[in-house]
């Protein structure tokens, strides 16, 4: 189903968590909503669930408008933070639940939980509380839930970010496989953008209850529209001292080169490996620090206090 | 050395203000020997006296414990106005004494209180009678059920509730199949330590009751009169009945510790 958030506003009191949001996302299509945590992301995901009414605006599935419907009559399949499954229900009753409140018969509920406990491969765990699973687990117990009753739209909010990062890794491929297999509309809010840029076939980047860029994860990384895009993606040097535009050079975006005319003339202050690249800090003669994040190769033939040229091979320019 | 001292003090303490009435309530009632115990309990007079103050249970407890559950529910659950109000107004029975709540009856519905006209024309009776101790237990034991289920529904949140209603849960599936049966067991203990406090209670009892005997006398005003009659083993005997439901509501929340979150 494809949906259309209209011209969505919320505030809480005098904080305005969503301002003249509107989006579409497409039928089959797996959105992330990136932010900083505030930026209204997790607002519009409770929108989407029913679980927050908008202060004006509307969300439209189909043309059919969905904004007064509460979150019982939705049928969206809710995946929370902190999982949120009944600590007192086994695992079965838990992802039945939403068939239960049906009063779906029971051949029919235990079908239907034996496939989804199969889907998510706690195929023998079907008879634990909560409280007896690992993180992971507690996780595709949420998700098998949340689509039980084979909602129109899955919503995640923050699937990842209650489990270690191991775990997490393991999920989000696991997630999109599942997300490919199912093919159901699928929205989750992260404030990681690794997250967001692996599973999502868009990205909106949310800034102070707005959107700032959606498209996506080449178009965002290639061409971030705004200051604030390029500087959340992260890894960003910016230079001021250029007229009316500012300047941002990403770490390794910058090359240096021993001797030549081009780039800046800048010396090394400082040279350390973080995980897969060298950071070599600089110092431009104009008194502004750069940094630049080498290949251990093209590292190797620098020392600290060193006089080189740093060349930015892709710059990106702002008007202010 | 402090914690040897500390510990010590600690023991004597509980020792001669706790330990040493309970045994002596014990040594007192069967003093004379099981069947002297027991035909104290048994006699005619007390056993009505247990019947008033369990009828009264029965009407109060299941009475403050829908209440409690309610108002636990609505000041955890949501932000309204007066809910600062509503939750000083829930202490207020149990930092206010127990005799003036039995005044404040008597003065709504005494002879010469402020609806005792209109009852008298009536004919109803409500002090010197029971329900006037009805309400005067209720208002004592109003806050104990919903008290018990308060810290437990914060600590828990809502985020459970919110996920049975996006799969489809009415309000009514929400309470009976996630709400209640997760605060089941601090409900237990809020009902036992609001059925212990209605059986026991006196001083409130005492103001509207008007202690006629065989009538409006509970277990604890029929101890007081014993008492004030010298039958001293026949008192502490009818006290023993009391102090069984105390230690019966102590062991029975060691068996069930109430569920506290995740």
């Amino acid at each position: 189903m494809s949906i259309e958030i209209l011209g969505i506003s919320k505030n809480f009191g005098s904080f305005r968590a969503l301002d003249d949001v509107t989006l579409s996302i497409g039928k089959g299509e797996l959105l992330a909503l990136l932010g900083p945590s505030g930026s209204g992301k997790t607002t519009l995901l409770r929108v989407l669930a029913g679980l927050e009414l908008p202060d004006v605006g509307t969300v439209q599935e189909d043309g059919h408008d969905l904004t007064s419907l509460g979150a019982r009559d939705r049928n969206v399949g809710l995946v929370f933070q902190h999982f949120a499954l009944f600590p007192h229900l086994d695992v079965f009753e838990n992802i039945a639940f939403a068939l239960r409140v049906r009063k779906r018969p029971d051949a029919e509920v235990r079908a239907r939980v034996d496939e989804l406990l199969h889907l998510v491969q706690l195929g023998g765990l079907a008879h634990r509380r909560p409280a007896e699973l690992s993180g992971g687990q507690r996780q595709r117990v949420a998700l098998a839930r949340a689509l039980a009753a084979r909602p129109r739209v899955l919503l995640l909010d923050e699937p990842f970010s209650a489990l270690d990062a191991k775990v997490r890794h393991e999920l989000r491929g696991w997630l999109r496989r599942l997300h490919e297999e199912l093919g159901t509309t699928t929205v989750f809010v992260t404030h990681d953008q690794d997250e967001a840029f692996e599973l999502a076939d868009r990205v909106a980047v949310f800034h102070r209850g707005r959107i700032e860029q959606v498209g996506t994860p080449d178009q965002i990384y290639d061409e971030p529209n705004s200051p604030f895009v390029l500087d959340f993606l992260g890894h960003v040097q910016w230079l001021e001292g250029l007229g009316l535009a500012t300047l941002g050079v990403r770490h390794r975006d910058v090359v240096l080169h021993a001797a030549g005319d081009d780039g800046w003339p800048a010396r090394i202050e400082r040279i350390h490996r973080t995980g897969p690249r060298v950071r070599v800090d600089l110092q431009l003669h104009t008194g502004q620090p750069l940094i630049a994040a080498l290949e251990p190769s093209a590292a190797q033939d620098f020392a600290v206090g060193q006089e080189v040229r740093a060349v930015a091979t892709r710059k990106h320019v702002f008007a202010t | 050395m402090v914690r040897i001292l500390l510990t010590f003090l600690a023991m004597a303490w509980l020792t001669l203000m706790v330990l040493a009435p309970v045994v002596i309530v014990l040594v007192e009632a069967l003093g004379d020997g099981v069947g002297a115990w027991w035909a104290a309990v048994s006699d005619e007079e007390t056993r009505t006296s247990v019947a008033l103050s369990l009828k009264i249970a029965a009407l109060v407890v299941p009475l403050n414990a829908v209440f409690g559950v309610a108002a636990a529910w609505a000041l955890a659950r949501f932000r309204f106005p007066g809910r600062a109000l509503l939750l000083a107004l829930l202490d207020l029975p149990l930092s206010v004494s127990p005799v003036v709540a039995g005044l404040v009856f008597v003065l709504l519905f005494g002879a010469q209180g402020w609806f005792g006209a209109w009852l008298q024309e009536h004919d109803i009776q409500i002090i010197f009678a029971v329900p006037g101790i009805v309400l005067a237990t209720a208002f004592v034991t109003l806050p104990m059920v919903a008290r018990e289920l308060l810290p437990l529904l914060e600590s828990q949140g809502d985020d459970a509730e919110l996920a049975a209603r996006t799969l489809g849960a009415s309000g009514w599936q929400v309470f009976w199949r996630v709400s209640f049966p997760r605060m089941r067991g601090a409900l237990a203990y809020g009902v036992l330590l609001c059925l212990a406090r209605a059986l026991g209670e006196f001083g409130a009892v005492s103001v509207v009751s008007g202690h006629i005997r065989g009538q409006t006398d509970t277990l604890p005003l029929h101890v007081e009169i014993l008492h004030n009659e010298y039958h001293f083993q026949a008192a502490f005997a009818a006290a023993s009945l009391l102090l069984l439901v105390g230690v019966a509501t102590l062991l029975l929340r060691r068996l069930h510790t109430p569920e506290t979150g995740h």
